[in-house]
């Protein structure tokens, strides 16, 4: 039994690193993701001391590990809530990884003999920012924690919003917000299945049109999300 | 603060978020490589001098102004959250408050950023380059003295024990395809390792063979069993005015050790090696830039990035969608025109000498150019258009093509008033089921005649004219399916980037001189007069 989950937990843990619909999701989820992988394979909390206030992502790490430690007193309930937003992001037990080209495979043959005087090799081996050029993206805002109903959609917080209905059953899930966008258009311009999925399931209205006129199923085809536009123009029921 | 995937918030074997090494790292240490013998010894001595300069430090309640300042500037320069209240006072609190060593040693970050980045200045207080808190020089000029040839160091430095150094030839394909197969899997990434620079050989040939290149600058290092290539960094002629001085320098650029060598010392000794054939050919200055803080840069300037593939970009984690947006609604705001505005055309050779006049007369401008006579022109500017006719191989491009030159001819007197040119580099994805290639096109050198009219600069007339300059690079960029078009906050970028719907990047690009000293030079922000950009312009490839 132990192991099996132990496995399971492996199995979601390599889905999330590689999966595509990993990369939007919000700061909190993230790192509440780090804290449970880090309680559930390390220890219950950190053993370094809390990063200074400068270090923004070595602090956020640091008291979201914190946070898991002092949540769940067992790493089993650890474990089943990390399953539990593995799945929400699609991951399913026994899912096949798309083989991701492995740019690390070539560096396997072996070019010296290893003996790197006991310096632990680097994990991320790329040279961040060396001498040379430097590699940029589009720089974020922070994101920030919003638990509205389009809040918990635009993180792909899915157990968050089943939650949400549970509490509140009458909510509207076709409520716009204040862009103009409901909870469908958000869910499908942002490529998130599974809340797609269960929008659908809840009913939600397919036709509504945002401010640019554009339907969920249009925002889903102008991002290219394939998976979104069919489930959008399958019949309902 | 650049967002963090994943991957490195669910990492699996790093205890510590500030572990990861970097090739930089090993700058910091002294140069082991040399004598690997005594490394031991010299490892236990290092030790005893950080525990001393530790314990002066501790004694002393005073944190230097110059860590101060360096952190106050970062912090502003990171834009992050909170960074518009940092003052020198809660900066200082913050740096006493935190294990300060650890950051001068390098084993701490600040922001999570430029990891050891202080520590590096070991190796490079041995060098002829302006150290930190130094002030602005009275005068410029260089640090250490030329030297008769017979004075330079005649024989190479020592590699560690099954290293050999070995020169590369960039022509023979064999050797090219080396230095891509050793840069595109081992050079440099972006913080959340999403994106690395994919050189093409025959941008290798470009950008590594300008006139009067040496092959002997092109550095490499071999294992000796197997040959195998795992180490390289080169140089290429440059000459450059900086503030009025012309002088001939090195262009150093493509330093890259082996992902599994990180922790070998090579980079030092990389870096000490390309110096000395510098030397050998009279040379004693150089260019560099550098994501990182080292001692001490001359200018810092930002990436700005123009989306022209929204949904690519979105889908590989580059841009994100705004709180209040939709993709299908970035994707309508960032459309660009099916047609350029200006009647531009494809650079030929006819355009060489005209071309060289409108860019050395534009470039007066600012306060650090490159000076290029007819054949450096030839070569930056059209040597790169690849082979054969323009979508004969894919959409937009000439079979082989790494840079794009166009200009605007006036129909009656046949000068040539303006021109643009931009360059194709290439990222890897490193994690994308759907895509393998990140097509980037950087903006390059560019010149319009309307900044020689009288008040075109101070009534608007030079920015529109930019505007709609490289607004016709966008279209072109377009055409040729890039998906990004990116920019640095150099020569007069700074005035349109905001107009041609440019958003700012999380990367930063450090500029340094070697053996050169000059004030401050407007990259990011103005310096003194000088308004931002207009200090720096030398685009490094």
């Amino acid at each position: 039994m132990e192991d099996a989950s132990a496995s399971a937990f492996d199995a979601a843990a390599a889905y999330l690193s590689t999966s595509p619909s990993a990369l939007n999701l919000s700061s909190a989820i993230k790192l509440e993701l780090y804290g449970l992988f880090k309680f559930i394979n390390l220890s219950s909390v950190p053993t370094a001391p809390r990063p200074s206030l400068f270090d923004f992502t070595g602090r956020a790490k640091w008291d979201a590990w914190s946070a898991a430690g002092n949540t769940y007193s067992a790493k089993s309930d650890a474990e089943a809530r990390y399953l539990e937003i593995a799945r929400s992001l699609g991951w399913t037990e026994g899912i096949v990884l798309p083989e991701a080209a492995d740019p690390e495979a070539e560096t396997e043959e072996d070019i010296w003999d290893s003996d790197d005087d006991g310096e632990s090799a680097p994990k991320s081996s790329g040279e961040p920012g060396g001498f040379g050029s430097s590699v940029s993206s589009m720089a974020r805002p922070e994101a920030e924690h919003d638990t509205s109903l389009h809040g918990l959609v635009v993180s792909n917080d899915l157990q968050g919003l089943v939650s949400l209905l549970q509490e509140e059953p009458s909510v509207d899930l076709n409520a716009r917000d204040s862009f103009g966008y409901t909870p469908l258009h958000l869910a499908a311009d942002r490529g998130y299945v599974s809340v797609v999925e269960f929008l659908l399931e809840q009913n939600a209205d397919r036709t509504i049109k945002d401010e640019d006129e554009f339907t969920a199923v249009e925002l889903a085809q102008a991002a290219g999300h394939e998976r979104i536009v069919q489930l959008l123009n399958s019949p309902s029921g | 603060m650049a967002s963090h995937e994943i991957e490195e918030i669910i990492d699996t074997t790093q205890e510590n978020p500030s572990d990861s090494d970097s090739e930089l790292d090993n700058i910091l240490e002294e140069q082991e490589a040399a004598t690997p013998s005594t490394s031991a010894k010299k490892k236990k001595k290092k030790k005893s001098k950080a525990a001393k300069a530790l314990a002066a430090l501790r004694g002393k309640s005073e944190i230097p102004q110059e860590l101060v300042d360096q952190v106050l500037d970062k912090v502003k320069a990171d834009g992050a959250v909170g960074s518009q209240d940092a003052t020198e006072d809660n900066v200082r609190q913050a740096l006493e408050h935190m294990q300060i060593m650890e950051v001068a040693k390098g084993k701490a970050g600040v922001g999570g950023h430029n990891k050891k980045d202080m520590g590096a200045h070991k190796f490079w207080a041995t060098q002829p380059v302006p150290q930190l808190g130094e002030g602005p020089p009275i005068d410029d000029g260089y640090i250490e003295p030329s030297k008769p040839r017979e004075e330079v160091r005649q024989e190479p430095y020592p590699l560690p024990k099954d290293f050999e150094w070995s020169t590369l030839d960039i022509n023979d394909p064999n050797q090219n395809k080396e230095v891509y197969d050793l840069l595109s899997v081992n050079y440099v990434e972006d913080d959340d390792a999403s994106f690395r620079f994919q050189y093409s050989s025959e941008f290798l040939q470009w950008a590594l063979k300008p006139p009067g290149y040496h092959k002997e600058w092109h550095v490499g290092v071999r294992v000796s069993s197997n040959k195998k290539l795992v180490a390289f960094i080169s140089g290429v002629p440059i000459t450059i005015k900086v503030r009025g001085k012309v002088f001939t320098a090195s262009e150093i650029n493509y330093l890259c050790v082996h992902k599994k060598l990180r922790s070998k010392r090579l980079a030092p000794v990389l870096i000490k090696e390309v110096t000395r054939q510098v030397h050998l050919k009279g040379v004693f200055q150089a260019i560099y830039t550098a994501g990182v803080v080292i001692p001490t840069p001359i200018s810092v300037c930002r990436y700005f990035h123009r989306a022209l593939n929204v949904a690519k970009l979105v889908d590989v984690g580059f841009t994100y969608v705004p709180r209040n947006m939709t993709t299908a609604r970035m994707i309508r705001m960032n459309k660009v025109s099916d047609t350029p505005t200006l009647d531009v055309r494809p650079m030929e050779e006819k355009d060489v000498a005209p071309l060289a006049d409108l860019f050395t007369r534009y470039m007066q401008r600012f306060d650090m150019v490159p000076v290029m006579n007819l054949e450096d022109v030839r070569h930056q500017f059209l040597s790169g258009q690849g082979t054969g006719r323009i979508g004969e191989e894919k959409e937009g491009r000439r079979v082989g093509q790494v840079t794009w030159t166009y200009v605007v001819e006036n129909p009656e007197t046949h000068n040539i008033t303006d021109f643009f040119s931009m360059y194709h580099l290439p990222s890897t994805i490193i994690r994308s089921p759907k895509h393998g290639t990140l097509e980037a096109g950087y903006l390059y050198y560019y010149a319009t005649d309307v900044a020689f009219e009288d008040g075109a600069d101070e009534d608007g007339r030079l920015k529109a004219r930019l505007q709609t300059l490289i607004g016709d690079a966008l279209v072109i960029a377009n055409q040729a399916k890039l998906d990004v078009f990116n920019a640095l906050t150099l020569m007069d970028n700074v005035s349109i980037l905001k107009d041609l719907k440019f958003g700012a990047g999380d990367g930063f690009l450090n500029f340094y001189l070697y053996n050169w000293r000059t004030s401050k030079l407007a990259g990011i922000n103005d310096e003194g007069d000088a308004k931002a950009g207009r200090g720096v312009g030398v685009v490094m490839l």
